[in-house]
């Protein structure tokens, strides 16, 4: 062991043992991006303890029209109910839509779109055929990760806030998908082949109204919006460059 | 010094040079009194991600064992080779002389556009920057973006044709195709700020910064941003390294 080429062994050894023990502590006290564990982008608003069940209710009704040329894209029109501040206030508690079953069979998200209500859930199922997993993560006004489940499995998420959501598997890179969440079940999605729209059942009250395309094209049109019981309010929406 | 004292000076000499090497890119060193900042791109995959299944296929003469994951629709991702990731620093007491775009050109083909981000840069003093783009496909196609601080474009493109696209708002573009609703590149448009497009093998350098405090912005596709404010002093390098990753994102139902 007192061999010179020995202990010029040993040296190497533990000095390429320090390099690679620096490199593992450097991975992990190095800068590091720890998301807000909360969806620090959606739009959070209260439900208040009034039910739509039990609300007076009234209907809003309307048209769009565009600057120019529109996409064949869907036009999601959504009312937010205000408070007495005219800000958002409390959307009521109701029962949210059923639940939105979403196919991952053949390296696919289907539907690839959906608008769904606060509160509403979604199932992810893993129906391929072969033995192949899939994950679900979410990107924009809401993220998270639902984790990756094999063949035969599904993931269930209840969207508790509002916002844009890009649906992705951290596995596949050309499965995606989008959803929009309204802040309640007062919305509508004006297809591409269709300019007006009609939402209906809506409780007494001050609203917002808003809009949001899946792929934008125009400034989003808003504007405030009284319904009263038994009547049906008229909007322009005009869809604006 | 003896000849052991000198042979053991030697290979720590070669080690730490070895792990130098390793871990440090050649870049100048910060010249007068601006700083430098280095941000290193981290690809990692994700967690628990299991490899594709191997089926066996049989042949008339012999049988091999390939993934039973099949078609485009089942490419998988790769975090060691991200593309077009976008590195935006902004900040600082002066304004920042922009970089020139590495990336004007998008090219549209029967797979869609070759790219998932552009950047371009409006120059100092300049109203507008523009991209071109590549119409490979058979049909004339109309291609239309938008942001929010009122800036948009439109455009039909002929089958074959090149086409090029102004702009002239600051901002992230989301870029539609109306004949394919599957289509879509972020195109980022700076004009005070530097900015830098490549790929997470690369690390992206910013020299000749004036002392003050940054905010350095990472946008890998399909991945969540990376930000991180950083205080550059004279004289020194800070080197960040974005970890391009969903594995941070809040667990939900695991």
């Amino acid at each position: 062991m007192n061999h010179p080429i020995k202990k010029l062994s040993l040296l190497v050894l533990v000095l390429g043992a320090t390099a690679g023990l620096t490199a593992v502590v450097k991975a992990q006290f190095g800068v590091r991006h720890l998301p807000d564990p909360r969806y620090v982008n959606s739009v959070e608003y209260n439900d208040g303890d009034w039910k739509w069940a039990d609300a007076s209710k009234g209907n809003v009704k309307g048209t769009l029209s565009f600057s120019a040329r529109r996409p064949a894209q869907p036009v999601v029109v959504y009312l937010v109910r205000l408070g007495a501040d005219d800000k958002p206030g409390e959307q009521g508690v109701y029962a949210p839509p059923g639940m939105l079953k979403v196919s991952q069979k053949g390296g696919a998200f289907e539907p690839s779109f959906g608008v769904l209500a606060r509160k509403q859930k979604v199932e992810f199922l893993n129906d391929e055929e072969k033995e192949i997993s899939h994950n679900v993560y979410f990107l924009g006004d809401i993220e998270a990760d639902l984790g990756i489940f094999d063949q035969g499995q599904s993931r269930e998420h209840e969207f508790t806030e509002a916002g844009e959501v890009s649906v992705h598997c951290s596995i596949h890179k050309r499965m995606d998908a989008r959803f929009f969440v309204a802040p309640n079940p007062a919305f509508a999605v004006v297809e591409a082949d269709s300019a007006s729209f009609e939402i209906s059942d809506v409780p007494a009250g001050k609203y917002r109204l808003h809009t949001w395309q899946k792929q934008k094209r125009f400034q989003d049109f808003e504007t405030t919006v009284e319904i009263t019981n038994g009547n049906t309010a008229t909007v322009a929406v005009e869809m604006k460059r | 010094m003896t000849p052991r004292a000198a042979i053991y000076g030697a290979v720590v000499a070669l080690c730490v040079l070895i792990a130098g090497c390793g871990s440090t890119p050649h870049y100048p060193p910060p010249q007068g009194g601006n700083g430098q900042i280095l941000v290193q791109l981290n690809g990692e995959p994700k967690q628990g991600a299991p490899k594709a299944k191997m089926g066996e296929v049989r042949d008339d003469y012999n049988i091999r064992r390939e993934s039973i994951e099949q078609g485009k629709a089942f490419e998988r991702v790769d975090y060691d080779a991200l593309e077009d990731v976008v590195v935006i620093v902004s900040g600082g007491t002066t304004s920042l002389v922009s970089a020139p775009p590495a990336a004007t050109e998008l090219e549209l083909d029967d797979d869609g556009f070759n790219r998932a981000q552009m950047l371009v840069v409006i120059r100092a003093g300049g109203k507008s920057a523009s991209f071109t783009l590549h119409n490979q496909r058979k049909q004339a196609v109309h291609v239309y973006g938008f942001n929010e601080r009122d800036g948009s474009f439109e455009g039909e493109i002929s089958a074959g044709a090149l086409g090029t696209v102004n702009v002239s708002q600051a901002g992230r573009y989301d870029v539609y195709c109306e004949e394919d609703d599957s289509l879509h590149c972020v195109l980022f448009v700076t004009d005070g700020d530097r900015a830098w497009i490549g790929n997470s093998d690369a690390d992206a350098f910013f020299d000749d910064l004036p002392a003050g405090e940054y905010e350095v912005r990472v946008y890998p596709p399909r991945l969540p941003a990376w930000t991180k404010t950083v205080e550059v002093t004279a004289g020194k390098r800070e080197t960040l390294t974005a970890e391009l990753t969903v594995n941070n994102l809040p667990k939900v139902g695991e």
